[in-house]
């Protein structure tokens, strides 16, 4: 290839306010989750190959360590959600204005927080 | 044929801009992109509560779940698509900040494997869950 494409500009050199934040996030988020499908993946084999298994990788994941690494997982799939539906809004030429994008924000990680929170409340609570 | 100096360096320069915004493919990713999107919203939803409800069960009752062709198949779906709707994240990430074209096609082609891994995985458990249970 004769020419380099240009870079993206690298992650310090955006002043750290919501809208950056948010997209940063929203891009770890993903990569992370990456890895909560290999866990999936991992979980259904385990069901496949037998009893024996599965309860073996249901101790993996009711270990303390484990839980913490669903912990996050959860987080980052309702902040994927959330955000990847404000993207989808964004789209099609909603909340496109500086007020709606910082309110659509909060939302976003408000909601993504509760969410999370909601099911942990409902698997460790109810 | 011949060309002026000036002539050439427009001709080079074009080609370099040309190349810079090169959009062979793009329409076609984007759409891609959002429509798995769009796709993994309630199949995403479905999968987590799914996942909520299984939280206590014993081997039995989640064999007994999977038992369904639609739990099948919706969990088929689910790995795919999201797989799929990650491996193009990646690619974005990956032509964002990796320098050199080399290096980017052998982790491109790196993701690409271990994603066909991961489905051609999810694929193997579900069919010979569903041929045991015929048995």
């Amino acid at each position: 290839m004769p020419y380099l494409r240009p870079l993206s500009p690298h992650l310090q050199i955006y002043k750290p306010q919501l809208t950056s934040i948010l997209s940063i996030v929203h891009r770890f988020t993903g990569i992370a989750l990456v890895f909560g499908i290999f866990a999936l993946v991992y979980w259904i084999m385990s069901i496949a190959l037998g009893e024996s298994t599965f309860i073996k990788a249901q101790s993996y994941f009711r270990s303390w360590y484990s839980q913490i690494f669903l912990f996050g997982w959860s987080f980052c799939f309702f902040f994927h959600l959330c955000n990847g539906v404000r993207h989808i809004f964004w789209d099609t030429g909603f909340g496109l204005e500086l007020p709606h994008v910082y309110r659509s924000g909060w939302l976003v990680l408000y909601g993504s927080i509760s969410l999370t929170l909601c099911t942990w409340g409902y698997i460790y609570l109810i | 044929m011949t060309t002026k100096p000036s002539e050439e360096k427009q001709q080079s320069a074009l080609t370099f801009i040309r190349h810079l915004i090169s959009t062979k493919g793009e329409t076609k990713f984007w759409l891609t992109q959002r429509v798995t999107a769009i796709t993994l919203i309630p199949v995403g939803l479905w999968l987590i509560t799914s996942i909520i409800h299984l939280t206590q069960s014993d081997y039995n009752h989640v064999k007994e779940w999977m038992s369904s062709p639609f739990i099948k198949a919706g969990l088929l779906l689910c790995v795919w698509i999201s797989l799929y709707h990650t491996y193009l994240g990646l690619k974005v990430i990956y032509e964002d900040y990796i320098v050199y074209s080399n290096i980017k096609k052998i982790i491109l082609l790196l993701t690409r494997m271990s994603f066909l891994t991961a489905g051609s995985l999810t694929l193997w458990a579900i069919l010979s869950l569903s041929l045991s249970s015929q048995s």
